[in-house]
């Protein structure tokens, strides 16, 4: 399956601070990708790079082989840690609200979806808890048959059946050929819903590779790796 | 179906044994209908990718089918289940014994100690 | 996609404006009723005016409505200028910038919209006023001195009141958006500094005005000045004496429209550059 992001010596300044630095590594489709790294390590930074949020300052960043844009936006998934939905709207204008900009959004799959959680088309976004709320934006994120999700942080601060509920969402509604990218530095148990793993430290690649590889090549988990490279 | 992956040893290994676990203790009976594999994944909380190459083996070894419309069942075969049956209780059986001479039982006393036990239960 | 962008900013701002416009509507009908029950019910030995009760309820009525027109005006500034700031810079703007949609649409969109909530405050006040007035006793007197001035107007000028009218509707409507694009633009710098964006816009919004004065200033000074050394001033005169002054308003106001013009040309490219290429979400 051909690389669906891919980053080549990507690199974003802040006048001195470099978030990522000559950061090199591509996301193939059809698999679950792990992005994995301490807090402030440039995974934030990758994603909304890729979500044409930010642009690099060096080196370059492409999606399906063209430069972040309105194009890429159509084809990209982006879950943010921070409630993204306007606030005085209600579930429904949500839902409209996707389906208006999104061609490869499908209605039913997140009516379905928010009625397995009991949220009702009415309910007011701001009234939310902000576990719902979050959830209410994973099941709007994952009703796009996208073909990159970037989901940054989707379990962290998260109670285990909240997790459990996130995940099971997430493998069951990615669309099947699309690159999936999960940001986490809570590694545990999503380990096994990895395909590859792709580790970053201070703006830096550290290792990359299939999470089988990893492991073989280590002779321990993908867990166990982190807290070693990353040790404090 | 309950499914205990631990992160010490590759997944799809351990997706093979519990699912033939799962046949053969009636679980999945002869020529039933699997769910599909992204269920199946989400289920054990792994990736979708290894659940399917761990049916593909199981496919492989013929205990299970893929029909294109009808999606994966297990096989009809009854007999190949049976001898599936035998080699995991050997395997149980052999995997006892060794831990049994381990903790310094001879033979003699493991079986003595094997059939009090069983009464016992 | 530009006219969803426009449809979805309808439907957020709507849910502001229709209650203020609603109520302009029923607090100007209740003036104007009252004005004209007052000219109507003159009770003998009273101030001439319906007697005090409908007095004092027609002169706050009618003030309540200039209230809510000033009110509604001002609405209109401050809602455009939070939907740019909350949708776009603020949390919002991590959906609204990853819709497949370009930053220049987004600024049209909202601006758009701006411009259609403040234009409609304006005819509503000007509604308002010509309710108002012409519910006054003599309404018919009021009606006829208007056309007298009109044709006077007419005679003086050569042209009738609809045409300085117009102009300057449309120097409004360029203005207003002049005004916004400005504002957008100031905005857009202080999201430079996420950390203080509020207190970076309002110190770009002083600067550029500050800039903008020092360079009305030095315009006027040099033109002055560039008139006066190279005659053309001499020259001028006569002809503006001539000309009708129809057209010599036309184009001081078309002048003026210009140069506004080129003024929201240049905020506008400013402010998309700053979206594409500057975007810096807290």
């Amino acid at each position: 399956m051909e690389a669906v992001l891919t980053c080549s010596a990507l690199t974003k300044a802040y006048g001195p601070n470099k978030a990522l630095d000559n950061f090199t590594a591509a996301f193939s489709g059809g698999r679950i990708t792990g992005l994995l790294g301490p807090n402030g390590s440039g995974k934030t930074t990758l994603m909304k790079l890729a979500a044409g949020l930010l642009v690099p300052t060096g080196g370059s960043l492409r999606v399906c082989g063209q430069a972040p844009g309105p194009q890429t936006k159509a084809r990209v998934a982006y879950l943010p840690e921070r409630t993204y939905l306007p606030a005085g709207l209600c579930v429904r204008e949500a839902l409209e609200l996707f389906c208006d900009f999104y061609a490869d959004f499908s209605r039913e799959k997140a009516v379905s979806m928010l009625a397995d959680l009991k949220i009702k088309p009415g309910d007011k976004i701001s009234a939310m808890s902000k576990g719902t709320r979050e959830k209410v934006q994973l099941v709007l994120v994952m009703s796009r048959a996208a073909g990159l999700y970037l989901l940054d942080e989707p379990i962290g601060g998260v109670d285990p059946a909240a997790r459990d509920y996130i995940l099971d969402t997430i493998i069951r509604n990615y669309s099947e050929d699309a690159a999936l990218v999960l940001s986490t530095h809570l590694i545990g148990d999503i380990e096994k819903v990895l395909d590859d793993v792709v580790l970053i430290g201070g703006g830096r690649l550290v290792a990359s590779g299939s999470v089988d590889e990893l492991r073989a090549a280590q002779g321990k988990s993908v867990d166990a790796f982190f807290r070693e490279v990353f040790k404090c | 179906m309950k499914w205990n992956i631990t992160a010490d040893r590759p997944v799809y290994l351990q997706l093979i044994e519990q699912l033939e676990l799962a046949i053969v203790a009636g679980e999945y009976r002869a020529g039933a209908r699997l769910p599909g594999v992204r269920e199946m994944a989400a289920g054990a909380a792994v990736n979708p990718n290894t659940m399917q190459r761990a049916l593909q083996e199981l496919e492989a070894r013929g205990l299970l089918n893929t029909q294109r419309t009808a999606g994966r069942t297990v096989t009809e075969d009854k007999t190949m289940i049976a001898q599936l049956r035998e080699q995991l209780a050997a395997e149980q059986i052999g995997a006892f014994l060794q831990m049994m001479e381990k903790l310094g039982y001879t033979r003699a006393q493991t079986l003595a100690l094997l059939q009090q036990k069983a009464q016992e239960e | 996609m530009l006219a969803k962008l426009i449809k979805h900013e309808f439907k957020a701002t709507a849910r502001i404006f229709l209650p203020i416009l609603g109520t302009v509507l029923v607090l100007t009908g209740a003036a104007a009723l009252t004005v004209k029950l007052g000219g109507i019910l003159v009770l003998p030995g009273g101030t001439g005016w319906g007697g005090p009760v409908l007095g004092l309820a027609s002169g706050l009525l009618c003030w309540l409505t200039f209230i809510a027109m000033l009110a509604m005006m001002a609405a209109a500034v401050v809602v455009t200028i939070q939907r740019f700031y909350k949708n776009l810079l603020g949390d919002e703007g991590y959906l609204m910038f990853t819709l497949p949609v370009t930053p220049a649409q987004h600024i049209t969109a909202k601006l758009a919209v701006g411009t259609v909530w403040t234009l409609l405050s304006l005819a509503l006040a000007v509604l308002a006023a010509a309710a108002l007035l012409f519910s006054i006793p003599g309404a018919a007197e009021n009606g006829m001195t208007l056309a007298r001035f009109s044709a006077a107007f007419r005679a003086e000028m050569g042209t009738g009141l609809w045409m300085p009218a117009a102009v300057m509707l449309v120097l409004f409507i360029i203005g207003t958006v002049n005004t916004y694009l400005q504002l957008y633009m100031c905005m857009a710098i202080g999201g430079q500094w996420p950390t203080s964006r509020l207190g970076a816009s309002i110190a770009a919004y002083l600067v550029l005005n500050f800039g903008l004065q020092m360079l009305t200033v030095a315009g006027m000074l040099v033109s002055g000045v560039v008139l006066a050394a190279t005659g053309a001033m001499d020259a001028l005169v006569p002809v503006v004496e001539r000309a009708a002054p129809a057209a010599v308003m036309c184009a001081v106001m078309g002048a003026v429209g210009a140069v506004l013009l080129v003024g929201c040309v240049i905020y506008f490219c400013i402010t998309r550059w700053l979206l594409t290429k500057r975007l810096n979400l807290a």
